[in-house]
């Protein structure tokens, strides 16, 4: 295995561990951040300069910092006292198990594998924006769609909770 | 002689890989002297600006005062108070420094030192203005964590001001730049220089075609809407007067940095000023040409290492005069209101952006 | 995945070295030569000499430790000279929250505004729409009309967005 992509994929899930396994909401969250990071280096590490950045530009530096600040903004409190697994832990952990042996049967057992390695296409930021406005235009309608709607919902859902009882 | 021979003796790479590293270091040592000098400056020109003398009695024209201050910053007592979140507390003056000094990886701040091989850009990325921006996006969590860290009212207030502050300017400032790479075609800034000094790339063959430039193929002034709101997004980008909110002394002492002193302090201080040195290095590439001028064939590459230097002296000097906008503009305007600084980010720029946006693409729309 | 193999197919010169797109700088393979036998080197037409320097990631990874290094050593110098020179000397009024010499009463971290979530939400949605005006940005020179109309279509649901929640007197600070 090259070894950069097993150090970001190390970091990544060790990351992601630690984001849902720490107790202090503020650790948590910069915990997430490393594995949007480590999730960004890989995607370098592919060669998709494009969405590495973007990846770096929303989730690192727009996604994070939301939560952050949902974090901070709230009252702090301590760490309560309830353990970190929840009680139900050993069914969790089951469907986890189930769910990658699924995918990993349904992904060795894939044709996929047999054909040969063709190269990998390194569109440029050029191609992209061209196919997007031409044979994807109609997912980006949607996605442009869905963003305003998010936005409004979220706007809408943030305000309720201001106009409540003072 | 000896030495030439064996540099001459490696591979391209070798050569290539040592080119690079001494790039890096060239432009972290110079860096480096710009940060402390700007400080300088500044006390200087508000001294002149008020009427005062300013710092004259370290050396020659005060010149040593940036070694008495650092030399201070390393002596004073290294006090951590009782309250604070100690991780934190030591992480975030470094988190403010390091986006400041990644951003310095795209800029091109040099044509080359007489030989093509050896651009002067440390990462000639093709998505050169993204990385920016991510980069740039980052310089938020310094300053909220030093918030959360000094776990003081002040700090936390502050804190959360400023960020909210520059997630707005940010998207601003993201939407203020598209129509220049409407124009550009690329998102690499070194295309952005190319297009400036008028090597347009052939849509057919791809081969860059020289056409008639001058000071009016700059791109501020084919932008000058662009550049009018990346220049306050700028200012409110780097906290600086008269959006320097999360410090306003009034209100809150001195905002995220309240709770610190000695060299952390320094560190935020010249974290602020590296900013502000590379957000005028970006005004520079993206509006002014970079390290181009439009007179004495300036604006192709350097064909000796002289000719290098001064492409670089040139862009420095640029950078110099950006430089001295940001400090006369912060002695001569006061603070804002912050319902005034949202109102101007959100109702005000972002729609003169997107209408920017638009107008630039149904002209170019209509004369193509 | 899809648009790949879309990419795929429409070009016939995949095998071979040969300029694909004009577009500045160059494609990097992250391990330079070492992969060229899998992959074509696509040169751009712009640069000379790119065989050697194709690892801007890798500089990228030098820069950041450098960046790194470069404000932990004066930190690092400040907490050495403290440590030899001028230990600690804290006292109760030094070690207190400074609030302009009155007593802190409570908890720093308190409640705040709701307004700046509602401004980090509207952030974040612009913030991914503008994600998506670079690359038609950069593609529009080469763009047919109905991609034009597209993408003013796109640009129009930004706006809604915009209009909506200026409307909802949300960017209006309180």
């Amino acid at each position: 295995m090259d070894p950069v992509f097993a150090f970001l994929a190390l970091l990544t899930t060790a990351g992601a561990v630690a984001a849902v396994s720490l107790r202090n909401l503020v650790h948590c969250a910069l915990c997430l951040v490393v594995a949007f990071a480590g999730l960004a280096a890989l995607y370098l590490q592919l060669n998709a300069q494009f969405i590495g950045f973007a990846q770096i530009l929303v989730y690192v530096g727009a996604v994070a910092i939301l939560i952050v600040f949902a974090i901070l903004l709230t009252r702090g409190s301590e760490p309560g006292n309830q353990p970190i697994l929840s009680s139900s832990w050993q069914a969790g952990l089951g469907v986890a198990v189930l769910v990658l042996g699924a995918l990993g049967v349904a992904v060795a057992s894939s044709f996929v594998r047999y054909y040969p390695v063709s190269p990998a296409p390194q569109p440029t930021v050029r191609e992209l924006g061209e196919q997007l406005m031409t044979n994807y235009v109609l997912p980006l309608e949607v996605i442009g769609l869905l963003l305003t709607a998010a936005m409004i919902g979220a706007v809408i859902i943030a305000m309720h909770e201001k106009q409540g009882p003072r | 002689m000896n030495r030439m021979e064996w540099l001459a003796n490696l591979t391209p790479t070798q050569q290539f890989v040592l080119f690079s590293v001494v790039k890096i270091i060239f432009a972290v040592a110079i860096l480096m002297p710009i940060i402390a000098y700007a400080v300088l400056v500044e006390r200087r020109l508000c001294a002149f600006i008020q009427d005062r003398v300013g710092p004259n009695r370290v050396g020659p024209f005060g010149l040593l005062q940036p070694l008495a201050d650092g030399a201070k910053a390393i002596l004073k007592e290294d006090f951590t108070p009782e309250h604070v979140r100690k991780v934190y507390y030591w992480l975030a003056p470094a988190l403010c420094m390091i986006p400041a000094l990644l951003t310095l990886a795209v800029i091109p701040f040099g044509s080359n030192l007489g030989n093509s091989n050896n651009r002067m850009v440390i990462a000639d990325l093709n998505v050169g203005i993204l990385y920016t921006f991510g980069i740039v996006s980052l310089g938020v969590y310094g300053i909220v964590l030093a918030g959360y860290a000094a776990n003081s009212k002040y700090s936390f207030l502050g804190g959360i001001r400023s960020s909210a502050q520059m997630i707005s300017y940010e998207i601003a400032m993201g939407m203020s730049v598209i129509p220049v790479f409407m124009l550009v075609g690329s998102l690499n800034l070194s295309a952005v220089i190319d297009y400036q000094a008028g090597r347009i790339p052939d849509p057919e063959t791809g081969r860059l075609i020289q056409h008639s430039s001058g000071l009016l193929s700059w791109l501020v002034f084919k932008q000058p809407l662009a550049f009018l709101i990346f220049l306050v997004a700028a200012f409110a980008e780097t906290n600086r007067l008269p959006f320097d909110l999360p410090e306003s002394e009034q209100e809150l002492v001195g905002g995220y940095n309240t709770e610190y002193s000695s060299m952390k302090f320094a560190l935020f201080f010249m974290g602020e000023y590296a900013n502000v040195i590379l957000s005028s290095a970006m005004m520079v590439t993206l509006f002014f040409g970079g390290w181009t001028l439009p007179v004495f064939g300036l604006e192709q590459p350097a064909d000796s290492l002289g000719k290098g230097l001064l492409h670089i002296g040139i862009f420095l000097g640029k950078m110099a005069a950006f430089l001295i906008l940001f400090i006369w503009v912060r002695w001569m305007l006061p603070r804002f209101r912050y319902d005034q600084l949202m109102d101007l980010g959100w109702r005000r720029f972002i729609p003169l952006a997107l209408a920017n946006i638009v107008v630039t693409a149904i002209l170019l729309w209509v004369r193509a | 995945m899809r648009l790949n193999s879309t990419t795929l197919r429409n070009r016939s010169d995949w095998s071979g070295a040969v300029p694909i797109r004009p577009e500045y700088g160059w494609k990097i393979g992250w391990n330079g030569g070492s992969r060229a036998s899998g992959i074509q080197t696509v040169t751009g037409t712009r640069t000379t000499h790119m065989q050697a320097s194709d690892h801007p990631y890798l500089f990228l990874a030098v820069f950041l430790v450098v960046a790194v290094i470069f404000p932990l050593v004066p930190l690092g110098l400040a907490r050495l000279w403290a440590r030899t020179f001028s230990p600690p000397k804290p006292g109760p009024v030094k070690n207190a929250i400074y609030e302009c010499g009155v007593e802190s009463k409570g908890d720093a971290w308190i409640q705040f505004k709701s307004e700046y979530y509602l401004y980090g939400i509207i952030f974040l949605i612009f913030d991914v729409e503008a994600i998506f005006l670079f690359p038609f940005a950069v593609a529009f020179t080469n763009l047919t009309i109905g991609a034009f109309l597209a993408m003013m279509m796109f640009l129009l649901l930004l706006v809604e967005g915009l209009v909506w929640a200026w409307q909802k007197g949300v960017l209006t600070w309180k």
